[in-house]
């Protein structure tokens, strides 16, 4: 699981135990420096409070909480490394009983309540902090390993354990559990605050543990186990120590009253002694009847007594009472032995009661005397003394304040035992031995009481071993349990998804036998399963529809029944051969296949063949599908088709030729059979051919519906090798066998001749345009030239004549001459040129020889006057045209050859006159043998009113008029002619326009 | 008259119609100032003419020249051209005199950097003056370019 998950889960239950945690030990801390002893101490009062130093780990747990939560883990580590070290530090000195002086350093523990030592925080405190920063640094640190939720969860319950165990002691009442012996407690918020951290952690990593069932995680009975386990051994050894406080605290007790018992006893007995020894000092006369008596009573009242006696100022006991029994003592000088000597005389010179040590009587056992010194003024008059039997007596004093066989006591005096009771070798419990003191007026005794087998048999019980057992078999049976609830649950929700997915199965499957039959029946196409004998097993309702059958005439019968007579022989081999390769497939591939309706019609028919597993061996399924509507469709198309006033084209990806239609034969002259299968390339003109596939492919690459090659002159190229001109049009088609193109093909040869004839009556339009422009610019320049010369020569004239001059007169009138003739000549040939073209005349077959002789003849007086010779080709081409144009043709140019084509070195002038078929033109020329003229000015001359030479007669008509007639009858005039070589003028007609015939005007 | 101050001047006439150049010659005779006039008929012979070619061998270089725009062989417009691309004539001033008030005519001259573009008049006196004005503006007036001064 990525980690980001895990924070964002997790970050809930230790953000509040780290807000808690932190609150808490901030205000405990709060507590310690205001003094607030509610605060430092908790719920419990005064037994015991939270330590500073628990404090301090109390906020730097919580705030290793939060620093978790924003996954500081440097920050987290720190905390957890510091927590660490204090904890450590404490438990070391618990463990060595050393002070490494952590408890009080930065604070003085003023309160020292429930504390075994100023400051320090309690054992089990410090235990919980060290796992707790285990908890943080292992959270902090070791990412998603396996282990790691189970450990943390674990050590979080110990700490909850610890925590809840001592609040369970604080509401129990059994204060052991607060703490370890006689060490620093627990307080009852250190405890909460444990199981809020404790919790905290473990909820961080149940929130992101999955679940296994009930929302629980797999490791928590694993961490159940350990959190009753520790709950169970901490609660064992508290209930154990309570006990064994009860044994030391009875047994203290028991102390107590023997010592109290026994100095108030042998007080009583020195008061009395005193007395005795007071009164025998007042009356000194004292019979020894009357003390006998005296001591009689004494010895009645206190049976513990073995003797009354008095005791010479020699030392010797005189008096004894009673006598019987201690007849040893009777006359015995006491000085025979160190002990007593020494406590007469003590006894003498300090005046006061003495109480022997423990001494051997003279009348058997141990005992003690009690020495009280008679003193009447100065008068030493010997002692009292009474003899005890220590065992007796002390028995006495055991029995009546303590039970007895419950406690070994043994009563020492400063160098023996004055007293040992009987058990005391029995009993093994001196550990738990308390000691008491005896003070007597000379003597101190001690002594030390433990208890018996009995009294620690009475006090301890079978509770805290039966706290563990009981412990123990719950965790492990909570344990096991919530693990068996937790598998068992598991296994219950997989086997509910088994069941599930079953069920769904099975539903699935029922439906699917449903549906198959459903299918089946409500197929639009035949179905019938045949076995692989060929025998119906199955047919669908459409099947009854198709062929004329019901259901029970078809289902047991040979499925070759359905099949045409004429198949029907061929038809089991064919099954036979699909059995033997039983795939899913077409029957009969290439092959029209035929249908027989019970009514002996045949229907065509498409059939698809599946294999499938019957229980009963392989079965056929077979498809069948009436195709009579597609068929009439797919011929329908065909009509269509072949109908188109266009031809239409089908090519296959690979641009092989599909399908053609009728006009598709007769725009390209081949039948269909010569197109069906080759490549459409074939009708593409050889120099486009090689470009074609490419262009074929980047269309197949981007099938759209759009015209071929836009912008581009197509042609198609027919069978002959003719090209014609076409549009064409490709449609992407998907058929069976994947994608087609249907190309439309028009010829557009007589569109394109319109167009272009069209373009070119706009060029002519636009050249005429032009001529008119030149015209009227020609015509008011020319003739506004001739106005100037009249106003001119006139005025001059007019002056002349005022002043009787004549002498210029025939030169200015012979100005004015010439420019009313130019005048004149420009008008002439400015109504004739614009007569070519607009005035036609009929067409007619022209000799052209006869014409041009006319011509020559008419011009004869000039040719003669320019002594120039003209020489015409006999057979020149006679041509369909206007006569008279054609007449205005020859005049133009013979007028031109000799104007301009007169030789300057005075050669006699040569005009050849002549014409040719060629290159689809009727040709005519009129050649001179003049200078010629440069190459610059071959085009200018055809132009209006442009002369070569100024000097010469002429308006520059001539061959302006020459041109305009070659261009009105389609043709065109122009000339060839190099400097001093002479000039040969031609004019040319389109060969449609004349007779190709020669001349028969020679003849 | 002014004519004591014009300095006399050569004028080269390109015009193809002798009654015309003789007009424009009359014109000019009555104005008393000693200037020279050449003529040539076409726009070939005024090229010969300005670069000493043929029989315009020794001919002068012309302060003046004026040119008519329909010539035969090479018309006006073709003179103005070659003559001002080249730069051993370009500063010779140039007045087209013609009959032409065509609009095409005029700013073709123009932009062939014709000095000035005279119309002849039909009216006589108005051509009378309108010949005495120009050789008088262009002999008294103008002042020509010093020749092979470099403009540079």
């Amino acid at each position: 699981m990525p980690r980001e998950d895990t924070t964002k889960h997790s970050s809930c239950p230790l953000l509040i135990s780290g807000l808690l945690g932190t609150a808490l030990g901030i205000a405990v801390l709060i507590g310690w420096y205001a003094h607030i002893e509610s605060l430092v101490q908790g719920l419990h009062g005064p037994a015991a409070s939270m330590q500073y130093n628990t404090a301090l780990c109390f906020l730097l747990s919580g705030l290793g909480c939060l620093a978790l939560c924003r996954r500081r883990v440097t920050l987290t580590t720190t905390l957890g490394l510091a927590i660490c070290a204090i904890a450590l530090a404490t438990l070391t000195q618990y463990a060595f009983g050393i002070n490494l002086y952590i408890d009080q350093l930065l604070l003085t523990d003023y309160l020292q309540a429930g504390t075994s030592h100023p400051g320090r925080m309690s054992p089990n405190a410090a235990l919980a902090f060290l796992i707790f920063a285990c908890v943080l640094l292992l959270e902090a640190h070791h990412g998603a390993k396996p282990y790691r939720a189970v450990l943390i969860a674990s050590l979080s319950m110990i700490i909850v354990s610890l925590g809840l165990v001592a609040i369970l002691g604080y509401a129990a009442g059994i204060e052991t559990t607060l703490g370890w012996g006689r060490f620093t407690r627990m307080s009852t918020h250190t405890a909460a605050g444990f199981i809020i951290l404790g919790l905290g952690g473990t909820a961080h990593v149940w929130a992101r543990s999955p679940s296994v069932a009930y929302g629980l995680p797999s490791w928590s009975p694993a961490t159940l186990f350990v959190a009753l386990l520790a709950v169970g051994v901490l609660l064992w050894q508290a209930v154990l120590h309570h006990e064994e406080n009860t044994i030391k605290r009875e047994t203290k007790r028991a102390a107590t009253s023997i010592q109290k018992g026994v100095a108030s006893r042998i007080k009583s007995h020195c008061q009395a002694l005193s007395r005795m020894a007071k009164r025998q000092a007042i009356n000194a006369t004292l019979s020894h009847e009357a003390w006998e008596n005296d001591a009689q009573r004494y010895l009645a009242d206190t049976p513990e007594y073995r003797a009354i006696e008095w005791i010479a100022p020699t030392y010797h006991v005189r008096w004894i009472v009673p006598l019987e029994g201690n007849e040893a003592a009777q006359g015995l000088d006491l000085s025979f032995e160190t002990n007593r000597q020494a406590a007469l005389v003590e006894a003498q010179e300090q005046r006061h009661i003495v109480i022997t040590p423990p001494i051997d009587l003279v009348q058997g056992g141990k005992g003690l005397r009690i020495i009280a010194p008679i003193y009447s003024g100065d008068h030493f008059g010997g002692f009292f003394a009474a003899v005890f039997h220590c065992d007796q007596m002390l028995d006495e004093i055991l029995n009546s304040y303590v039970d007895n066989p419950y406690y070994s006591v043994v009563i020492d005096d400063a160098n023996s035992t004055v007293f040992k009771n009987e058990f005391h070798l029995k009993s093994r419990y001196t550990h738990w031995a308390q000691h008491a003191q005896i003070d007597l007026p000379n003597t101190v005794w001690r002594v030390r009481v433990w208890p018996n087998e009995s009294m620690v048999a009475e006090i301890r019980t079978l509770f805290p071993h039966v706290v563990l057992v009981n412990v123990l078999l719950g965790s492990v049976l909570f344990t096991l349990t919530l693990h068996f609830m937790l598998v068992s649950s598991a296994r219950a929700d997989k086997l509910e998804t088994a069941n599930r997915r079953m069920a769904l199965e099975t539903a699935a499957h029922t439906q699917t036998e449903q549906r198959f039959q459903l299918v089946v029946e409500s197929s639009p196409s035949g179905v019938v399963m045949a076995d692989s004998e060929g025998k119906i097993l199955l047919v669908n309702k459409e099947t009854e529809n198709q062929f004329g059958y019901t259901r029970d005439e078809l289902v047991g019968q040979p499925v070759d029944m359905l099949v045409p007579t004429r198949f029907r022989d061929e038809h089991p081999a064919h099954r036979n051969a699909y059995m033997a390769n039983p795939t899913t497939r077409a029957m009969g591939m290439g092959r029209e296949l035929f249908g027989l309706r019970k009514d002996g019609t045949e229907f065509p028919v498409e059939i698809a063949l599946n294999p499938i597993q019957t229980p009963q061996g392989t079965a056929v399924l077979t498809t069948v599908v009436d195709i009579t509507e597609r068929k009439r469709a797919e011929e329908q198309f065909q009509l269509v088709v072949e109908s188109s006033p266009s031809g239409v084209v089908m090519a296959d990806n690979q641009g092989k030729i599909i399908l053609v239609n009728k006009e598709t034969e007769n725009l390209f002259g081949y039948t269909r059979d010569e197109l069906i299968g080759q490549s459409v390339d074939m009708l593409v003109p050889t120099r486009f051919r090689n470009e074609h596939p490419a262009h074929r492919q980047g269309y197949m690459a981007d099938p759209t519906p759009r015209p071929m090659g836009s912008g581009r002159d197509l042609y198609g190229l027919r069978k002959d090798g003719s090209e014609f001109l076409v549009e064409i049009a490709l449609n992407p088609i998907q058929t069976p066998q994947g994608m087609a193109v249907l190309t439309t093909v028009v010829d557009i040869t007589e569109r394109k001749r319109s167009e272009n004839e069209l373009k070119s009556s706009a060029e002519r339009l636009q050249a005429s345009n032009r001529e008119m422009e030149g015209f009227v610019y020609t015509v008011s320049h020319d003739l506004k030239s001739p106005l100037v010369t009249f106003a001119g020569y006139l005025s001059h004239l007019n002056k002349d004549v005022e002043a009787g001059r004549i002498d210029r007169l025939p030169q200015f009138v012979g100005y004015l001459n010439k420019a009313a003739q130019h005048m004149q000549s420009i008008i002439n040939d400015l109504l004739e040129i614009s007569r070519i073209g607009r005035v036609s005349n009929t067409s007619e077959a022209v000799d052209v020889n006869a014409l041009v002789a006319t011509i020559v003849d008419e011009l004869k007086p000039q040719l003669e006057a320019a002594q120039a010779e003209v020489k015409v080709q006999a057979d020149m081409p006679t041509i369909q045209t206007d006569r008279t144009r054609l007449s205005q043709v020859f005049q133009n140019l013979l007028t031109n050859a000799l104007k301009y084509g007169r030789p300057a070195d005075g050669r006699a002038g040569q005009i050849t006159v002549g014409g040719v078929i060629e290159g689809g033109e009727t040709r005519y020329f009129v050649a001179d043998n003049g200078p010629g003229i440069d190459k610059k000015y071959h085009e200018r001359i055809f132009g209006l009113f442009q002369r070569l030479q100024s000097n010469k007669d002429g308006t520059g008509v001539g061959l302006a008029i020459v041109s305009r007639i070659a261009e009105v009858n389609d043709g065109r005039a122009w000339v060839e002619s190099e400097p001093g070589q002479g000039a040969k003028f031609w004019i040319a007609f389109p060969s449609q326009m004349g007779q190709q015939q020669t001349s028969t005007a020679a003849a | 008259m002014s004519s004591i101050n014009a300095k006399p001047i050569h004028f080269l006439l390109v015009e193809d119609d002798e009654s015309h150049a003789n007009l424009i010659k009359l014109a000019l005779e009555e104005n008393n100032v000693s200037n020279t006039l050449d003529h040539v008929w076409d726009g070939a012979e005024a090229m010969d003419y300005l670069r000493r070619q043929g029989k315009h061998a020794n001919a002068p270089r012309p302060h003046i020249i004026l040119l008519d725009l329909k010539l035969p062989k090479v018309d006006g417009h073709e003179v103005l051209t070659q003559l001002k691309a080249d730069d051993s004539l370009r500063m010779i001033p140039v007045v087209v005199l013609t009959t032409s008030g065509n609009e095409i005519d005029r700013a073709k001259a123009y932009y062939n950097h014709a000095n000035s573009y005279l119309i002849k008049p039909i009216d006589f006196s108005k051509f009378q003056v309108m010949v005495k004005e120009l050789e008088l503006y262009w002999s008294v007036w103008n002042q020509p370019p010093i020749p092979d001064t470099d403009p540079t």
